[in-house]
Parts: C-alpha cells; structure tokens; sequence
C-alpha cells in the first residue's frame, strides 16, 4: 500500500483507540456498567475485563502510532473492532436496542444498531488493510496536503456520523409523532 | 499536466475539508433542533379542578344579557372549549384566528366559549373591534376563580357530560389543539404524557 494512504489510515485508528480509550479511562465505573449492560462477560470477571479492553485499547494505540511491525498492529487492531462488532451484533440480535454502546464517551449514549455492526465491520476492515505491507518513498509537500486533509475530513465525517448514530431513535420517534 | 493535476488535488481536498467541516456542523444543529421541537403542550399551572373530575359548574352572565351554566351535562351534547382571555392580552388576540378555525371546523362536536371579567363596555368594544360577535362570550370573575386562572390565555376542555378534559396556559395555536390531544389520550396535559412516558422509558 502507498506510504500515504497507509499514514492516514494508522492515523486516523491512532485517533480511533487512543479517544476510545481516554473516554473509558475518564469514566471507568461508567465502562464497566456499559460491559455489564452488554451481558457477556460474567460477573466477576467484570472488573478484569474492563481493565484488560483500556489496557489493550493503549497498547494498540501506542503500538500503531510507533510504526513499528505495522502488519501486526493492523491485524490486531481489525481483531480487536471485530471483537465489538460481535459484542453488538449480539446485543442487537438478542433485541436489546436500549443499551448503551459505549463508543461516543460519557458525553453521548449511542444506542446499539444494527448500523454500529457494519461501522465497525468498515473501520476493522480498513484496519486490516495495514497487513498490505507498504512500500516506503519519499514524502512529498502534496503527501503532507493529502495526508493532513484526509485525516481532518475523516476525523469530522466519524464525528458526525457518531451524533447522527446517537440522534437516530430520537429522530425516528419524532417522524412517528 | 502534472500542474494540472497538482492544482486539481489541492483544490479537490480545499472542497472535501469544507464539505466534511459542513457535514459536521449540520448533524450537530440537527442536535440542537431536536431539543428544540421536542413536543410542547399547553402549561398547567396551578391548582384548580382536577382534569378526569367532572368541573364544578357556574353560573355565567353573557355579555348578551343572558346567563348559563358553564360546566355540567351540556344540553346540546357537545364538548366546551372555555378560551379565557382579555382585550389587554396581546397573544389573545393572535390565538383569536386559532380559536375561530377551531370553532368552526370542530363546530360538531365542540362549543367555543369565551371567557374574560371586568368592565363591560371595554368588552363590548373588544368584542366590535375583533368581531368577536359569534362566539358566546361570558363575564364572569366567579369563572376564573373557580379554574384557578392565573395567567393568559388560558383554556379548558369540558367534555358533553360536564368533566373537565384538559385544561392549561396556551401561547400557541399547537398548545390549543394539545388540549384536544390530551383529551383524546385520556391524561390531563401533554406534559403529564411526557412525564409517563419518561417514566416508563426508566422502568424498562
């Protein structure tokens, strides 16, 4: 893969775990609920589960932005949105809509969809794209404009495809009003 | 070519960061509308009789000279809509069109009432300069007091048989048709089925 496109991607996924994991860390007890709601893990592993997804979310983060083994890192990466998207996608199929997803923070709920399912499939599968091994060559000031601007306009479109996530019952209950 | 196709790009991604920064702050201002037209019914304020009981029933002077009974089983068996208002009130007077259409497209069902107290020929002048001659219109401080009327304009909904079907503060037209809605409902206020709502969105 181009050495710009795969900057961006690993930039852009740097930006991913390293916010999904600042969110989890400010709230904990509020991360642990949200595993709760998801009824996957029992109970008392519930503390150690927790503990262990930040952990990982951190190693990711800082493995992706090192560059180091990048294949690795993107493979584990994949794996790991892979794992939420079967985290939620059995939520969604056991009919439990109402939970949190737990992916926006604290700040916002978003409530579990079947369009969070095939979000994460999207971003695991671009993570996965980093196993592509990249072939290295000089970077250019075009390389830098690309670079940049993709990661800025990617940046914004997650975050306003999160608040259309998050508003979408609230929506939907106003057009049957 | 190459130049060409340099400019291209630079300008391409100028366009991509807008379009995606104007992305962006659309789903937030759709946020912010949400909370905004969050439905809104008609305000209830205060005491007064208590909605699902049937109203206690006073006597009126119409400022025809007549009297009535305002409240109890109506003779007609239409539902009553008592819209209180006062020549003073200035969002009286632009729910007046509101409350003329309601009349007359619900005229089966429904007698608009309007209700006000005070000196007679202040109403009697209103009354001319709005004409206002087609609706009943009752002076009655006894009226007010008996519904708890604090502010305006206000309305309440009595039903054929004399039981109080909703009443509220209404500012607009939407919080006027509410009291209908409400009374379709069966509760008291919108706000009252906001708040069942809500608290049955927190049991399950």
């Amino acid at each position: 893969m181009d050495a710009a496109a795969a900057t961006i991607l690993r930039a852009s996924l740097v930006l991913l775990l390293g916010s999904a994991a600042l969110h989890k860390l400010r709230d904990p007890l509020g991360f642990r609920l949200t595993l709760q709601a998801y009824e996957l893990v029992p109970q008392p592993f519930l503390i150690g589960a927790a503990g262990a997804v930040i952990l990982l979310e951190l190693v990711l983060t800082t493995w992706l932005a090192s560059g180091i083994a990048l294949a690795g890192a993107g493979a584990a990466a994949a794996a790991l949105l892979l794992a939420y998207a079967a985290a939620i996608g059995v939520n969604v199929r056991r009919g439990r809509l109402d939970i949190d997803c737990g992916c926006a923070g604290p700040a916002s709920r978003v409530p579990l969809s079947s369009a969070l399912v095939v979000r994460n499939l999207i971003v695991a599968a671009a993570a996965a794209l980093l196993i592509v091994p990249t072939n290295a060559r000089t970077i250019t000031w075009i390389d830098a404009l690309t670079i940049s601007a993709g990661i800025a306009s990617l940046s914004a479109s997650w975050l306003a495809a999160q608040r259309m996530l998050a508003l979408a019952p609230a929506l939907s209950r106003l057009r049957q009003a | 070519m190459t130049t060409a196709l340099l400019v291209s790009v630079v300008v391409l991604w100028i366009v991509v960061l807008v379009l995606s920064t104007v992305v962006f702050a659309l789903a937030r201002q759709i946020g912010v509308l949400y909370e905004r037209v969050a439905p809104a019914g008609a305000l209830v304020i205060g005491k007064g009789p208590v909605v699902g009981e049937e109203a206690p029933a006073v006597r009126v002077l119409r400022l025809d000279g007549a009297t009535e009974m305002l409240g109890g089983a109506s003779s007609d068996g239409r539902s009553t809509l008592v819209f209180f208002l006062s020549p003073t009130c200035p969002v009286c007077k632009t729910l007046l069109p509101a409350v003329r259409s309601i009349a007359r497209q619900e005229s089966s069902w429904l007698r608009v009432v309007l209700a006000s107290d005070g000196a007679r020929s202040e109403h009697e002048s209103f009354v001319a300069r709005e004409r206002l001659g087609d609706f009943p219109y009752v002076l009655s401080a006894q009226l007010g007091l008996t519904h708890q009327v604090s502010k305006l304009p206000f309305a309440i909904l009595l039903d054929a048989a004399g039981v109080l079907r909703a009443r509220g503060l209404v500012n607009t037209r939407e919080h006027l048709e509410s009291l209908f809605e409400a009374s379709e409902r069966g509760v008291g206020t919108i706000q009252e089925l906001l708040r069942s709502e809500r608290e049955r969105a927190k049991v399950a």
